[in-house]
């Protein structure tokens, strides 16, 4: 047995009673069986994975039972305690496993909003607290962050940023190979034959090797420089990044894509909107870069950025 | 109905944890910038010593920092020594036949597949470096679409005078490709593998499985991370189809996402924290490298470590000690004359050794809670490698490891410890303005940043003499130069406390543009390149100096 677990030990048993060491959480309704009695067996680190997979389908086989999620989550995160240190003595595995699930379940309430930020943050520090202190053999006591003004706009920004955060999903592109990086080729006034118009096309190396449906889209990030000097309220650059999808390419061709910023007076995303503006009368050159993503949320690296002014024959597609 | 595990929920959750938070690297082409000027200025040295050809601005300026400095003199004919060691390094660069489409590079091979004009017998890792005809970018290797190449590459300002040439006629690109090897620390997807308690788990499927093949979808994040948990809250998860004249495209334009095995996550081991370190917990480094609990200029984390803290902890996520490398890479205990070293105690390169974890502590914390590995040992670790691999291919890419670690040293938010407090949006805009910071595009601006590397480099250069002279070695102190580095960039921000931005870092999520925005100003620039041209000049001191290591 290591220090470590002892020291664990020898605090742990005022705790047992609670599956939460939260001392003013309310208990779930159905207290979790003792670790011993249903860890997984753990008798060298080796079989780490093995472990955990087994933690796991017992956790998934006592939700399927109805266990609530929290009591499954507990009960799997004290067998993965001792997965992961089998020389844990029971109660030291339910110690740890339970402060790792006291940490999910207080993430888990801010982000459904049953948690204030200050909230959240006390509740984190509070299980640090009694965890260093059990380490330490002495006593740890809860922490009270009281609300102030920046904790509560800085919950507001965290909540809009969550709020407005979205992830893409096409099943298609399940076991989709990883997307190789594209490259940014050139920028210019041409022809947008597919469409009929005319206007600003993007040339860039084309990403292929995704299966069948699986989307592909391209973000362009553009840093426009060299202003117009007609114009002196211009700001000497301007950051603008756009996402075209692989649909959307004006070329036929297996090695390029072309994506387009047509003059007419068709609407266009706010985005590509401020792009069009700043090609057509704003800024004479851009460093631009360009990377690939898709539905199954991969993500290619960036490109290195290239500076261009643009290309004298113009991108005719 | 049973309630069974969910791909698709796990794949999101997934998603949301790559989000574009700065616990990986991005500025590979930074990497790569600063080693190669780095190379030049000490090619200016080598040059300037021998009386070769260079612009007469750039000789002038030279010559006027030796009549003040005259310990110059020897600095320069240092230089002049180890430049042609670099030159004689093999490349070590893959092959990489992925075929050209620039007209010109075409041209230049004949066939759209490169060709190195490799001597008969010799391989391109082997080739060395001076016998290289172009220069790779940090695609190059990476499964690049077309040619990694750079056909447009030219020395910065005035330092194409010391290396003439171009796509057609000969240069020589050591400083490229040593930059390229800079960089490739952040390619190394092993050293932070991870593993997730309950992903896939216990996950409650609702809002993805009505979608259609061959659609892609944008979901709320939290609204699927709360159905998740909370399956009543899946009536209010609409998804909307991507398309709407790139309307919702532009929406989605921030969100990365990767497996637990990703590229995200190289940086963890890229930070080494620098503010004063409390009693408890007990850092396990001098300084200790990335702990989320400590983030930030005061060791107070902000909302984007919040958000990073909340989804590695939703998602149970620790670190796969079997698996990842740089638990045991970058966990330094060094000896001292064939002596196996002491954890905890004085290394035998005179920097005190890290506390040995055994694999359970670092398992099992989930990542917010657990101290991970410090840059500076993640240097040493390429400097005691490339040592080990001196005269073969490996050699330059080892010497990557520190040259990525100074790097990283002369980022503020590197030396706090902090994914947020602006720290992507400041990379991003180094990388956009990169050229501009060391005054690429004149020749007043570039002769000035030149000379300031010069000075700079003096100074980080007696920093290394005086180490060895007072410790008799020949050796290069790698933990003792990353951490003054990183000391030196973090009381430099604290000076300018502008440069964390708390609200920038959180704004990227949802708004990269106008969050790099907040960056790319010229009060900002002014640190940038102050601290940009302090790390080049640590860069000119170490390669001057690993020269000379004794075998």
């Amino acid at each position: 047995m290591t220090p470590r677990s002892v020291a664990l030990l020898a605090v742990t048993f005022a705790h047992l009673a609670s599956p939460s060491l939260a001392q003013t959480a309310s208990a779930p309704a159905e207290a979790p069986a003792p670790a011993a009695s249903r860890a997984p067996t753990a008798p060298a680190r080796t079989g780490a994975d093995a472990c955990l997979a087994q933690a796991r389908s017992h956790a998934a086989d006592a939700f399927q039972k109805h266990r609530s999620q929290e009591q499954a989550r507990l009960q799997l995160e004290i067998d993965a305690s001792l997965c992961v240190d089998p020389s844990l003595s029971p109660a030291a595995a339910n110690l740890v496993g339970t402060v790792n699930a006291d940490l999910a379940r207080l993430a888990r309430d801010f982000v459904v909003g049953t948690r204030s930020l200050a909230a959240y943050r006390a509740g984190r520090a509070d299980r640090q607290q009694k965890l260093a202190a059990l380490l330490a053999d002495a006593r740890g006591c809860p922490v009270r962050i009281p609300p102030s003004e920046t904790t509560e706009r800085e919950e507001r920004e965290l909540r809009a940023t969550l709020a407005g955060a979205r992830t893409l999903f096409n099943a298609s592109c399940k076991d989709a190979p990883p997307l190789a990086i594209p490259s940014p080729l050139a920028w210019g006034r041409g022809q947008q034959t597919k469409t009929g118009q005319t206007g600003f096309n993007l040339a860039v190396a084309k990403v292929g090797g995704q299966p069948a449906g699986c989307e592909v889209f391209y973000e362009i990030q553009l840093r426009f420089i060299d202003p117009n000097p007609g114009n002196p309220a211009l700001p000497p650059a301007k950051i603008v990044t756009m996402v075209f999808s692989a649909s959307e390419d004006l070329l036929s061709d297996p090695a390029r894509a072309i994506f387009g910023l047509p003059f007419g007076a068709m609407v266009l995303s706010p985005a590509r909107n401020v792009a069009r503006e700043a090609f057509l009368r704003e800024y004479f050159r851009a460093s631009w870069r360009v990377r690939a993503v898709n539905g199954a949320n991969q993500v290619s690296p960036w490109s290195p950025f290239i500076t261009q002014g643009p290309a004298s024959a113009g991108v005719p597609a | 109905m049973p309630r069974g595990p969910s791909r698709a929920l796990a794949l999101v959750l997934a998603g949301l944890l790559a989000m574009p938070l700065p616990a990986h690297a991005h500025n590979e082409p930074v990497h790569q910038a600063m080693t190669d000027f780095a190379y030049h200025v000490l090619l200016a040295g080598e040059r300037f010593s021998r009386g070769q050809s260079m612009s007469e601005r750039l000789r002038s300026a030279l010559g006027s920092l030796e009549k003040t400095n005259p310990g110059l003199t020897a600095f320069f004919a240092d230089a002049a020594a180890a430049a042609p060691k670099l030159r004689v390094l093999q490349s070590g660069l893959p092959p990489d036949p992925t075929p050209c489409i620039s007209p010109a590079l075409v041209a230049l091979f004949g066939s759209p597949v490169p060709d190195w004009q490799l001597p008969s017998g010799t391989s391109l890792e082997s080739l060395r470096m001076r016998s290289l005809r172009v220069p790779v970018t940090v695609s190059y290797g990476h499964q690049p679409v077309v040619c990694a190449i750079d056909e447009t590459y030219a020395p910065s300002g005035e330092l194409k005078s010391v290396n003439p040439g171009s796509l057609t006629l000969p240069r020589d690109y050591t400083g490229m490709t040593l930059g390229y090897w800079a960089a490739a620390p952040d390619q190394e997807k092993k050293d932070w593998v991870l593993r997730s308690t309950t992903l896939e788990a216990l996950q409650n499927p609702v809002v993805l499985g009505a979608i259609g093949a061959s659609v892609t979808v944008a979901v709320s994040a939290v609204c699927v991370l709360a159905c998740g948990f909370f399956p009543p809250a899946c009536v209010a998860c609409p998804f909307v189809a991507v398309g709407a004249g790139g309307i919702v495209m532009d929406e989605i334009a921030s969100i990365d996402a990767d497996s637990l095995e990703s590229g995200d996550y190289v940086g963890f081991g890229h930070f080494v924290d620098m503010k004063a370190t409390p009693a408890s917990p007990a850092p396990f480094d001098t300084k200790p490298g990335k702990f989320m609990e400590r983030a930030g200029p005061a060791g107070v984390p902000d909302t984007t470590e919040d958000l990073v803290t909340l989804l590695f902890d939703i998602g149970g996520i620790h670190v796969n000690h079997d698996e990842a490398q740089a638990p045991k890479n970058y966990q330094t205990i060094v000896g001292t004359s064939g002596m196996s070293g002491t954890s905890g105690a004085i290394g035998g390169d005179f920097h005190r050794n890290s506390t040995a974890r055994s694999p359970s502590q670092w398992e099992s914390p989930t990542i917010p809670h657990l101290q991970l590995t410090a840059v500076d040992n993640l240097a040493m670790f390429g400097y005691q490698e490339a040592r080990a691999k001196k005269g073969t291919p490996l050699e330059a890419k080892l010497l990557g490891w520190p040259l990525h670690a100074i790097g990283d040293a002369s980022v503020p938010m590197h030396a706090v410890g902090a994914s947020g407090y602006g720290h992507r949006p400041y990379e991003d805009a180094v990388d956009m303005v990169f050229g501009d910071l060391v005054g690429s595009g004149s020749t007043a601006a570039s002769v000035s940043a030149i000379t300031q590397v010069v000075l700079r480099a003096f100074k980080w250069r007696k920093f290394i003499q005086d180490w060895r002279a007072l410790h008799g070695t020949t050796e290069v102190p790698v933990r003792d130069l990353v951490t003054a580095v990183a000391e030196n960039t973090r009381v430099k921000a604290n000076a300018t406390p502008a440069v964390f931005k708390a609200a920038a870092s959180i704004v990227y999520i949802i708004d990269e543009d106008g969050a790099t925005a907040a960056y790319d100003n010229p009060a900002m620039a002014a640190i940038q390149r102050d601290l940009l041209l302090e790390g080049i000049a640590a860069e000119v001191a170490f390669l001057l100096s690993v020269t000379e290591v004794a075998p």
